[in-house]
């Protein structure tokens, strides 16, 4: 892939962080869906606030200012002090307890709302679960998951 | 945090000579006053405001670790 771009992303991430006054160290690698941006050291935990609310915004402003250089299929991701993984178990964990309830008692849960990747997260850990089933709804930053029982 | 404000919405926009941005200090919160050119106002803002939501949350981020307040303002 394209090592300028690569560079450029690297150092527009970088510049933003600085202009923060955050100190911390960016690396980038490149992964299946495009870029990955990773941020650690002494300041990433400010990254981290609002359950990662910070590094997405900073995701979005990222693949904003890149739209028109990454290719249609290509984004930029972000991650600081192992969060994506840590959010991910967490989300799975979460889709497991909602799905015994459901289960348990048919009753329908509405999760709060979530950013579509971890949504997507939410679906994918209860797609083979054959007690429940889940759809999204509602608008933009509302939207959120909801779990209901299969029948 | 003039800078990031500058930074970011040079980066964003088709007319960076464009882009001001002016700083007004107040005691507790610091008012950062975007101007863009016309056509570059919707690159700023985004589709249902997520850009301008972004780099407001990126801006309260950088206040919490200063302990100050900051808030942008886009003007027309």
């Amino acid at each position: 892939m394209n090592t300028d771009l690569r560079e450029q992303i690297r150092e527009t991430a970088a510049q933003i962080c600085s202009c923060m006054k955050f100190t911390v160290a960016v690396e980038i690698g490149e992964d299946e869906e495009g870029f990955l941006v990773v941020f650690s050291g002494k300041d990433s935990e400010f990254l981290l606030q609002k359950n990662g609310d910070v590094l997405n915004s900073l995701e979005y402003v990222l693949n904003r200012i890149f739209s028109d250089r990454l290719k249609k299929d290509l984004k930029i991701t972000t991650d600081a002090n192992d969060f994506r993984r840590i959010r991910r178990e967490e989300l799975c964990l979460i889709a497991e307890k909602a799905s015994e309830k459901v289960g348990n008692y048919g009753t329908t849960i509405n999760l709060q709302a979530m950013p579509p990747h971890e949504r997507r997260i939410i679906h994918m850990a209860l797609k083979d679960n054959p007690k429940v089933k889940t759809v999204s709804e509602g608008m933009g930053e509302d939207r959120k998951v909801i779990i209901m029982p299969s029948r | 945090m003039k800078e990031l404000i500058e930074m970011i919405a040079k980066a964003l926009v088709d007319n960076p000579e464009q882009v001001n941005v002016r700083e007004v200090v107040g005691e507790q919160t610091t008012v950062l006053e975007l101007r863009v050119a016309q056509s570059d106002l919707g690159k700023i803002i985004g589709k249902q405001g997520r850009t301008a939501r972004a780099i407001r949350t990126l801006l309260g981020a950088a206040g919490m670790k200063l302990r100050k307040r900051f808030v942008l303002e886009i003007l027309e």
